[in-house]
């Protein structure tokens, strides 16, 4: 991994200096930023059409998290987003076994999967809006789809890559298939399907808001969209905290997650 | 020479997708057939729904686009912005990927960080990007921008990472300067990752234009389609979700053709 000329370049930098702690540094950049954001929002540096002090943007998200509205807001989207992730994994596993399965299918398949990062499936928004009404239905269907194409593809590269000898093995004990599945290629690939898991929920979330953003009459992402529209730049900008806030907790439990399953299992 | 350094960096995941010319004949001959396929299952669709237009009509409503020059001005705002985002988060990502990928410290500072932006929705900043440069060109081409470069930081890293510890030796072995260090040992070897994080850039930064133009834009694919669904278009509008898609298909067929390329060659 490292190569001795950066074993060199860190030597440098000190012995025991705070300077040379990740956590230290990273929250010392965090803590910097809202400083400078701060100082540059009172001072009108940055206009307060552009962007409030960041205090203020605490103060009103202390006022916004307690009503009822956001509690409202806040479930529609949480909801859509574990639902839209159910059925991302729930296709998505089935999807990656069969491409594994018929490698022929796996290879044909491949580009047009890959294409579906950048399908604008947004666009059957109206169409799906016609046949499922006004509910979360469409976003959950559209967020599923962008959920599912990296929890296919990485389940279908996992079962792939996994020692050909394991399928000996489980030929040799004479396993029946749900033995095959459940014991042998479900624990083998369960480390290396689960980056495609947390990029499939990454994706879920990110599907989700964008959409209410963009569509929907409910949810976080729409806050936001509607009080830029109102002109209300705090209130804007206590729900983009707030979105932020969410995608960095999900990311960091889901890298905590696949750190603990990749030291269970391997 | 230059044979010798990148047999050394051959990637491990490269025994899928090798093969036999005819081979890949007959696959490509099949997925010729998924889309033909695909055509025919859209055409039964409108046969027996309202809310699907033929294939035959929303063909000949964008072609007639096409015709009277209307969509010109449209197609052109969209490519623009696509291709100028993306240019500048490569300009940013792949320099910034690259530190962040050689050194360990820096990896462990920014390596959270950039996940977790990676993580978050990015479209949520659209409102501010929009305060900055106005409707136009402009916000898209930054909101695409914004949305590629880290999924380019991200897989450059990954890129360095991975490259052979001999490489950098060899390099010094040879006593290159650090340009020629970076141009003829390290590009070379990091071309198929290279390849990962453009593919993706593309794709995210094509989805995120179309979704920042049905918020707000001046001319766009995007913002038409919207136009199509106000006005109950519906051949238009599924001819324009044709023409999106086959966009980021063969945009995509490009470039991960490339990359097939040079994970072989490489």
């Amino acid at each position: 991994m490292s190569t001795p000329q950066i074993a060199v370049k860190t030597k440098h930098l000190g012995a025991g200096s705070v300077w040379r702690r990740p956590t230290f540094v990273q929250w010392f950049i965090i803590v910097a930023l809202l400083v400078v954001l701060e100082a540059a929002t009172r001072t009108g540096l940055i206009v307060p059409t552009l962007m409030v002090p960041p205090s203020e943007i605490l103060t009103r998200l202390a006022s916004i998290v307690p009503t009822s509205e956001f509690a409202e807001d806040a479930t529609r989207t949480l909801t859509t987003i574990l639902f839209a992730f159910a059925i991302g994994v729930a296709v998505g596993i089935p999807l990656g076994v069969f491409l594994w399965r018929i490698p022929a299918a796996g290879r044909i398949l491949e580009p047009f999967i890959v294409t579906g990062y950048a399908m604008p499936t947004l666009l059957f928004y109206p169409i799906l809006l016609a046949v499922m009404g006004l509910n979360a239905g469409p976003i959950i269907l559209i967020a599923a789809t962008m959920s599912l194409i990296p929890i296919a593809l990485t389940t279908m590269i996992a079962l792939n890559s996994i020692k050909p000898i394991l399928h000996k093995l489980a030929n040799s004990v004479n396993a029946s298939p749900a033995q095959y599945y459940l014991k042998v290629l479900f624990p083998a690939a369960t480390p290396l399907v689960f980056p495609g898991i947390r990029l499939g929920f990454i994706y879920a979330v990110i599907g989700t808001i964008a959409m209410e953003f963009i569509l929907a009459a409910q949810g976080i992402g729409f806050r936001a969209g509607l009080y830029y529209r109102e002109l209300n730049v705090s209130d804007m900008w206590a729900y983009i905290v707030v979105v932020v806030v969410v995608s960095v907790v999900v990311n960091g439990v889901l890298t905590w997650l696949e750190k603990r399953i990749r030291r269970d299992m391997l | 020479m230059s044979t010798d350094v990148t047999i050394l960096a051959v990637p491990k995941n490269s025994d899928r997708s090798g093969g036999k010319k005819s081979s890949a004949l007959i696959d490509n001959v099949w997925r010729a057939v998924v889309l033909v396929a695909v055509f025919l299952i859209w055409g039964f669709l409108s046969a027996i729904s309202d809310l699907v237009s033929s294939p035959v009509a929303s063909f000949l409503a964008l072609a007639e686009a096409f015709a009277d020059g209307s969509i010109y001005r449209h197609l052109w705002s969209t490519l623009n912005a696509v291709v100028i985002g993306f240019l500048i988060a490569a300009v940013v990502g792949f320099p910034l990927g690259y530190y962040i990928g050689r050194s360990k410290f820096l990896g462990a500072v920014f390596d959270p960080i950039v996940a977790g932006a990676f993580a978050t929705p990015r479209v949520i900043f659209f409102p501010i990007l929009l305060q900055i440069f106005g409707v136009g060109v402009g916000a898209q081409a930054a909101m695409a921008a914004l949305a590629a470069v880290f999924p380019i930081m991200v897989s450059t890293a990954a890129g360095v990472r991975a490259i052979n510890p001999l490489l950098p030796k060899l390099a010094r072995s040879l006593s290159l300067n650090p340009l020629q260090t970076v141009t003829k040992i390290y590009i070379p070897a990091m071309a198929p990752s290279l390849m990962v994080g453009i593919r993706i850039g593309f794709s995210i930064a094509f989805i995120n234009v179309i979704i920042a133009e049905f918020f707000a834009a001046r001319a766009g694919l995007g913002l038409l389609a919207l136009r199509a669904y106000g006005q109950l278009d519906l051949p238009m509008m599924y001819g324009l979700i044709t023409l999106l898609t086959l966009i980021a298909l063969v945009g995509n067929l490009v470039l991960w053709a490339i990359e097939g390329h040079l994970r072989k060659t490489t």
